[in-house]
């Protein structure tokens, strides 16, 4: 084993030290002409195919120094291990280079100063092109709910899969029904925001994950819905509300979204506004649907029944249509 | 609550589930052993397993704070959470249980087998709980059930204050809702470069939620009470696809299907009120009313997906889909109280409604060169509503015999609506240096809808955004949005006159102010900027900082809502002082305003409908939502023996209502703030007692305070009309710890 370790100690850091250019992206494919330049001919595999001139220096013997020399190995790599991409009896299983390149430079490196970038790096502060380490993930996963990721939202705005996904990690937060939103909120904070208002879905609990509603990947509807639009999307979980009814109330057939906010509101339901100055945004009439509702119809001085308590929805209550004979006014 | 949900197929389906799972994935070979690398390195590479198992104690119940968590119940409770996850040694087999929350109302559960590569099967149980309000009251002896009876010796009264048997009579009655599912899941590699996905979910959601429950006519004399509505719904859900997946060729089939079934298709309940003058005689109490709740309805969806790599650097992707939506309850009748006389029947006994929803997108990809990359899509939705329209003489709120004059309002022809939407969108990507992108973006989106005030949509985008990093440590963005929505003529009376009686229109002409325009169809303008800046003023601290502004502008509304404006900033910083010490500080704010202008319509102050814009009926409504929100979180670990942490939460929202009313509008009063003030601390801690056990504690300091004038100083009588509920807004205070032990192994 321990001929092993030295065995390993030369291949080095892929997959976490350093950065590439894209140019030296492709030069993934180029021939290995210096490939068997590993420091020991004899060292064995400890998780994936040919990961010896890797795990050679990545092993378990060396903890990071921050010092960024070759003594700051990372053996945290080690963890593909625990993962599905560590399985190397799934015969697509990719090995060190198929994600990170060859990195001959990297691998080949002599002394004890920094060695040279990986052709592929994931890490942090990585200069290789978001679309160079997505091709590496999108050679196997690219069909199914990812069909849509090319010209995506996330795609185009340089978010790349490993903005997300921690592949080394025993523990993908994304995929975790607790820890997903925390990882969507390191972009999106107004999201955060809305989450903690009063009225919500259960995200921060844990009971609905971005991810039930969103295809990070790619989609066909609109803000990457995992359905065609909107409305579909939610009757997923509200179906309900799907109808057809009878009597239609036409907001709520057209959009959602018009008298409803998806992530959080200060008012009950989710709702845009208060009742019943969000009714009275569409709803002008004699009678009650035009009147002026002040601080005239709160007790002491009065109790207004299309006011306070639900308001319009007093008497209106099923305002997402109804299918009663009689409901065309939304009171059956 | 009661729960209703049948057990036992249930458990018999987690226990066939569970056992099919575990034999198929903890096959014999799962566990065998083969040489390989030392323990030391096993540790480094083995999947790790951990079950957990304690007590949570929670110091005072309250619905708010366990709304979604399960943590609503004062007391102990037991709680567990099992994460296993095995592989083979040697080969692909794989078995993964995850479960969390077992002893709480929240509780999930799921295992996963299979053989990686080959095949996987799945299950999952799920519970979630939405506790409504733990503080409504209502004087019907039954709540909860679908006949809802008033007390033995009410006292029936044409208003609320007359009602003397009313206070004494409220009793609790807890609104929540239960939904419990379970998913099962099988995927399957066929060779070929196919494989195949099947998924089921079956799902009821049982409880109550609140309804308005009315009697009398609307807009002329109604009474109402606010009731629990039953809620015994079962959903199934069923997805199959088939995949082909190759590097330059990717397609997708697939069948949906997705049932709805209510259980308590209605809700009786008995009149609380004396016949009043309108209604018929027979009416009020002891009558009953009846209210429909929601139907049962299908959806069946067939979907073809493809992706093509056109070249090297050109993909052309696209999806059709096409789906029917149909429902077909039988028809509850026009009234339930035998007293009131029906001349014209119905004209059928169910809706045989019926929606086509048919679905394209297309989309073009393209590398263009190394500094250009250009994105071309088409979208098409097209919901053609094949619902039969039918002529219907209704009974207003089970309270009059059905009226049969020609210009009766009660003739209503049901507007089965129509739309289709098309959107084409251009984005062009251009690196302009290693530094600095650009994009540019435009869309055209159009639409035509039925039975609408307009029948033609159209509206323009175009967008601009540049990415630029200054340094090696400071990167910035910029992007904005511009919309402009324009519509054909707005025919303020075209869904009233289609729907109502040709004699009922002829003398009314119309019914909501001609010069308002509702704004989900109004001409619309829309800017929107976003702005963020990434930095690292030291080494080990990033600071990140963003902005957004979004304002919508009805330029063409003369009433309605006028404008739509939000405002958004945000403040992270995250600090990394050691591998071991770790904090995170964050603030954000945001307000929303809806500004909005009507009119009375009333002769008082010079308008009606013969003058719809009197000035002297005018009056505006500033409606703005203002929120903050703070956190602080550390967390240390210096080894493997313990961590620590801790999080802090303050979250404040205030919702102000701002009136304005012409000169010489009577009873103007301001109201006052709505507002919601959560203070929350969380610490947590893990100490290894051994080397596969430890010791979990978890404590939760929440206050949660709101003000709400929805229902602040009501009573059951304090409106005259609508029976009220005593409910109050959340307020409280509560703490819960937990503690528990955790066993980890390989």
């Amino acid at each position: 084993m321990q001929l092993a370790r030295h065995v390993l100690a030369f291949c080095a850091v892929i997959g976490t030290l350093a950065a590439a250019t894209p140019l030296l992206a492709a030069d993934a494919a180029k021939p290995a002409s210096k490939a068997n330049l590993a420091a020991d001919p004899n060292a064995k595999d400890l998780i994936l195919k040919g990961d010896a001139k890797c795990t050679g220096c990545h092993d378990e013997a060396d903890e990071p120094t921050g010092a960024g020399t070759m003594l700051e190995l990372n053996p945290g790599v080690l963890a593909i291990g625990k993962t599905r991409h560590g399985v190397t009896a799934d015969k697509r299983t990719p090995t060190c280079v198929d994600c990170h390149g060859e990195s001959l430079d990297h691998r080949t490196h002599k002394g004890s100063d920094k060695p040279p970038k990986v052709d592929r790096s994931f890490r942090p502060k990585t200069t290789t092109p978001a679309d160079v380490r997505d091709a590496a993930c999108m050679s196997c996963h690219k069909g199914g709910n990812r069909m849509n990721w090319p010209g995506s939202q996330h795609a185009n705005g340089d978010v790349s899969c490993n903005a997300c996904h921690k592949v080394h990690s025993k523990k993908d937060l994304v995929r975790d029904k607790y820890a997903q939103a925390e990882v969507c909120y390191t972009c999106h904070k107004d999201q955060r925001v809305e989450m903690r208002k009063p009225s919500h879905h259960p995200v921060n609990e844990g009971k609905v994950v971005c991810s039930a509603c969103h295809n990070l990947h790619g989609s066909t509807g609109p803000k990457l819905l995992i359905k065609n639009t909107l409305n579909e999307t939610c009757y997923s979980c509200h179906m309900e509300k799907r109808g057809p009814f009878l009597w239609e109330h036409p907001p709520a057939a057209d959009n959602c979204a018009n008298c409803h906010v998806p992530h959080g509101s200060n008012n009950t339901a989710l709702l845009k506004t208060r009742q019943p100055y969000l009714c009275e945004q569409c709803h002008d009439y004699t009678n009650h649907p035009g009147n002026v509702y002040s601080g005239s119809g709160l007790p002491p001085n009065g109790a207004a029944q299309q006011m306070v308590l639900r308001a319009c929805a007093n008497c209106h209550t099923q305002v997402h249509g109804s299918n009663h004979p009689s409901g065309p006014r939304f009171t059956r | 609550m009661k729960t209703r949900l049948n057990r036992h197929p249930v458990r018999k389906i987690l226990a066939v589930s569970i056992s099919a799972i575990g034999l198929m994935a903890a096959a014999p070979n799962l566990m065998a052993q083969t040489d390989g690398p030392s323990e030391e390195v096993l540790n480094l590479i083995r999947p790790d397993s951990e079950i957990s198992f304690g007590v949570l104690d929670v110091s005072k119940s309250s619905y708010k704070f366990g709304d979604y968590t399960g943590m609503h119940k004062k007391g102990a409770h037991l709680n567990g959470d099992v994460r296993v996850n095995m592989r083979g040694e040697g080969n692909a087999n794989y078995l993964e249980i995850d479960a969390t929350n077992l002893g709480l109302d929240s509780r999930n559960f799921k295992i996963k087998g299979g053989e990686q590569g080959n095949y996987g099967l799945s299950l999952e149980y799920d519970e979630i709980s939405k506790l409504w309000y733990d503080s409504y009251q209502t004087p019907y002896v039954n709540p909860g059930s679908t006949r809802l009876d008033l007390p033995a010796g009410w006292v029936a009264s044409a208003t609320t204050p007359g009602m003397t048997q009313l206070t004494g009579n409220m009793k609790s009655f807890n609104i929540e809702t239960q939904r419990k599912s379970v998913a099962l899941g099988l995927t399957k590699l066929l060779g070929g470069d196919w494989d195949v996905a099947v998924d089921f979910k079956h799902e009821t959601k049982q409880g109550n939620r609140l309804l308005g429950a009315v009697f009398g006519n609307s807009g002329g004399n109604p009474r109402a009470a606010v009731l629990p509505e039953p809620v015994d719904y079962v959903t199934r859900q069923f997805n199959l696809s088939a995949r082909y997946t190759t590097d330059k060729l990717q397609f997708q089939a697939g069948y949906s299907a997705s049932l709805f079934d209510n259980k308590k298709p209605f809700l009786q309940f008995q009149n609380a009120y004396t016949t009043i003058a309108g209604w018929t005689a027979g009416t009020g109490f002891p009558a009953y009313g009846q209210i429909g709740l929601p139907p049962d309805n299908q959806a069946h969806q067939l979907s073809a997906s493809l992706g093509y790599q056109l070249s090297k650097a050109t993909r052309l992707a696209g999806t059709f889909s096409y789906s029917r939506l149909t429902q077909n309850d039988s028809f509850l009748p026009y009234t339930s109280n035998p007293v009131l006389v029906i001349t014209n029947p119905m004209p059928r006994s169910s809706l045989e409604g019926k929606v086509n929803n048919t679905h394209l997108d297309m989309k073009l990809t393209s590398k263009l060169s190394s500094d250009w990359n250009l994105v071309a899509a088409y979208r098409y939705d097209d919901k053609a509503n094949k619902t039969p329209q039918s002529l219907y003489d209704y009974i207003g709120g089970d309270s009059t015999n059905q009226n049969v004059v020609a210009n009766s309002d009660r003739w209503r022809t049901n507007l089965p609506g129509s739309s289709t939407k098309q959107l084409i969108e251009v984005e062009a990507i251009y690196r302009l240096s290693a530094h600095t992108k650009l994009k540019f973006g435009g869309e055209y989106e159009w639409a035509k809808k039925t039975f609408e005030a307009v029948s033609n949509e159209k509206e323009h985008t175009l967008k601009a955004e540049v990415h630029h990093h200054f340094s090696d440590t400071t990167a910035g963005g910029l992007s904005y949005a511009w919309s402009d929505r324009q519509t054909s003529d707005y025919l303020f009376a075209a869904p009233f006159a289609a729907s109502f009686a040709p004699a009922y229109v002829a003398a009314q002409s119309w019914d909501n102010n001609p010069f308002q325009k509702k704004f989900f169809m109004a001409p619309r303008t829309r800017d929107k900027i976003h702005a963020f800046v990434n930095f690292e003023p030291m080494e080990k601290v990033d600071v990140h900082l963003g902005f957004d502004f979004k304002d919508d502008n009805y330029t063409k509304s003369y009433y309605g809502l006028q404008d739509a404006r939000g405002y958004g900033a945000n403040v992270d910083v995250n600090i990394a002082a050691t591998d071991a010490l770790t904090a995170h500080v964050y603030a954000a704010a945001d307000r929303y305003t809806n500004f909005e202008r009507s009119n009375r319509l009333a002769a008082g102050c010079g308008g009606g409908k013969a003058n719809p814009t009197a000035p002297g009926c005018d009056w505006t409504a500033n409606l703005s939502d203002h929120n903050y929100l703070t956190g602080l979180g550390l967390r240390y670990r210096p080894g493997e023996k313990y961590e620590i942490g801790a999080d802090y939460t303050y979250s404040k929202s205030i919702g102000k209502t701002d009136m304005w009313a012409a000169a010489g509008t009577t009873g103007l009063l301001p109201l006052p703030e709505n507002t919601n003030t959560l203070n929350r601390i969380d610490l947590f801690g893990r100490y290894a007692l051994q080397k596969n056990l430890s010791l979990n504690v978890k404590y939760i300091y929440e206050r949660f305070q709101a003000t709400d004038w929805a229902l602040e100083g009501l009573t059951p009588a304090s409106m005259a009309n609508v029976i009220g509920t005593n409910q109050v807004a959340p307020n409280y205070s509560v703490h819960a710890l937990g503690v528990s032990l955790s066993y980890q192994f390989k």
